[in-house]
């Protein structure tokens, strides 16, 4: 009976490996298809309309805020209860900012895992699962996923493809809210957990392409010392005490170590551009969380906590 | 097919004895050319991201990994007549094709080159299994020359020494031959640097 378990264990184990190898080798290929022109981004599949001088396009907003999430996020279509707690709070915070949040930064071709190429069966499950349960089990699959793709976007071979068509997606979302390209109006990316990196990598092609100034807020955030940080006017890097990922998240990224001193990462901390602010006893999520509505010991919600801190570091740019 | 299962098996296990008898079946050195060729197309699946930069299209990125393949397995052939002429100036008279065979079951590790499209992680593993290939070739060239294993590496070390000055000598009558090999495979003028191609993109804000 024992040697039966162990043998199905270890099978279940070989093939879980595999899954993940699979999944790995697969990672980039979504990003490098569309640069390769094998793959159409949904949005450049629809005929571009020709620009009217007289048409009406929307007002455009005093400030731009573009909310990249973590790698839970399943879907550019509805985000996780608490991070629309948190969008909601933070647009009451700052009348006149629109702050977009339908932004997928986990695939390049699509904005959702329901149309994921690759057992595009399978994941449209698991979006219709986390859909009904936002804690359902089978969200791990979808962190799996994603990890996979904040290590394509942290790669120096495929982060400058999937980087660009991040920046793609955030430059469609800012026109489709009134963004007018050109203008120099200045765009604050809010990067959670792995949503971070790809602020950072997108930010490269962001300021050159909007030709404006991109500041970057981070929570919880997981980067490399890409060299979109050099592209950064400023970051603000907010972390909780208690937040593992935090910790574990600078480690294998050799740029964020003190003694590579030239490396974007520590020259962009050498010239002053990174504040960092620490939250008090926040976890990276769940019922301790940024955006958690548990009180912090001075009775605060956390979701509070973070919002006042948010605004405070938007406000105090320039 | 079993048979060539057991060799590629023999080889990562790096059994000098199964690779001893395996040289000596018929068959062999084929058995050893096509582990080459499949782990040079291996290889350049893990490195295709020099093709999608290039947007290359999908029939000429099949066409470019079977190039690929056939070109790793012509240098292996140049490294093992290297070796060749290196055991000669040692005093070892042995037939190329035993060298041939120990150099092609050595690439046996780049059969797994395709897991390199692992992001992050993937030009690590590439170096790792330059090494394990290498390790797979001194204990074939030990094994099929019968000599000691680091007799073997030195074998290795000074044909590939002799193949890099060569590399280097001819390196600009080749340069033509590698811009043909390259417009006939990929249908592109020359390699773009991504660097480039992302650069020409951005420089005009939208």
């Amino acid at each position: 009976m024992i040697d039966w378990l162990i043998d199905n264990l270890l099978l279940l184990v070989g093939v879980a490996f595999l899954a993940l190898l699979v999944m790995a080798v697969l990672a980039p290929l979504d990003s490098l298809g569309w640069w390769a022109g094998w793959r159409t981004r949904k949005a450049d599949q629809q005929a571009a309309p020709s620009l009217d001088p007289d048409a009406i396009l929307p007002a455009e907003a005093e400030r731009y805020i573009v909310y990249l999430s973590g790698i839970g996020k399943a879907s550019g279509r509805w985000s996780f209860p608490e991070e629309t707690d948190f969008i909601a709070r933070l647009k009451a915070e700052l009348p006149g900012t629109v702050v977009i949040d339908d932004v997928f930064p986990y695939g390049t071709t699509f904005r959702g895992l329901e149309e994921e190429r690759f057992f595009n069966v399978l994941w449209g499950f698991v979006n219709n699962r986390l859909l009904r349960r936002p804690t359902a089990t089978v969200g791990w699959l979808v962190n799996i996923r994603n990890i996979f793709q904040v290590a394509v976007s942290v790669d120096h071979r495929y982060g400058p493809f999937y980087n660009l068509g991040a920046a793609e997606s955030v430059i469609e979302a800012l026109q489709a809210h009134g963004y007018r390209v050109g203008n120099g109006r200045p765009v604050v990316m809010i990067g959670y957990s792995g949503g971070a990196q790809v602020s950072i990598g997108a930010s490269t092609y962001l300021a050159q392409m909007l030709a404006a100034p991109i500041q970057v807020v981070t929570i919880g955030g997981v980067m490399s010392a890409d060299p979109g940080c050099v592209w950064v006017q400023h970051l603000h890097y907010l972390y909780g005490e208690a937040d593992a990922m935090d910790r574990i998240g600078k480690n294998p990224f050799a740029g964020r170590w003190p003694m590579m001193k030239q490396s974007p990462w520590n020259r962009m901390l050498g010239q002053e551009k990174v504040t960092v602010t620490p939250m008090g006893p926040m976890a990276h999520n769940g019922p301790l969380g940024y955006f958690s509505s548990e009180p912090l010991p001075n009775g605060q919600p956390r979701v509070e906590a973070t919002v006042n801190v948010v605004r405070e570091a938007i406000l105090s740019n320039p | 097919m079993a048979d060539f299962f057991a060799l590629v098996g023999s080889a990562l296990a790096l059994d000098r004895s199964a690779l001893a008898v395996a040289a000596a079946t018929p068959g062999a050195l084929a058995a050893a050319l096509w582990i080459a060729f499949l782990g040079g197309v291996s290889l350049m699946l893990g490195q295709s991201v020099v093709l999608f930069a290039n947007r290359v299209s999908r029939w000429r990125f099949v066409a470019c990994l079977a190039v690929a393949g056939l070109v790793y397995v012509v240098g292996l052939v140049i490294w093992g007549i290297t070796i060749w002429l290196s055991a000669r100036v040692f005093g070892l008279d042995i037939l190329a094709r035993t060298i041939t065979f120990a150099v092609g079951v050595g690439q046996a590790p780049f059969l797994f080159g395709f897991f390199c499209l692992i992001p992050y992680l993937g030009t690590s593993l590439q170096r790792i299994l330059a090494v394990y290939s290498l390790l797979v070739v001194v204990a074939a060239l030990s094994a099929v020359l019968e000599v000691k294993l680091w007799q073997a590496a030195v074998l290795a070390a000074a044909g590939w020494i002799l193949q890099a000055g060569l590399s280097r000598a001819l390196n600009r009558p080749l340069a033509g031959v590698r811009t043909w090999l390259w417009r006939a495979s990929t249908g592109r003028p020359t390699p773009i640097m991504r660097q480039d191609a992302l650069a020409a993109l951005t420089s005009d804000p939208r």
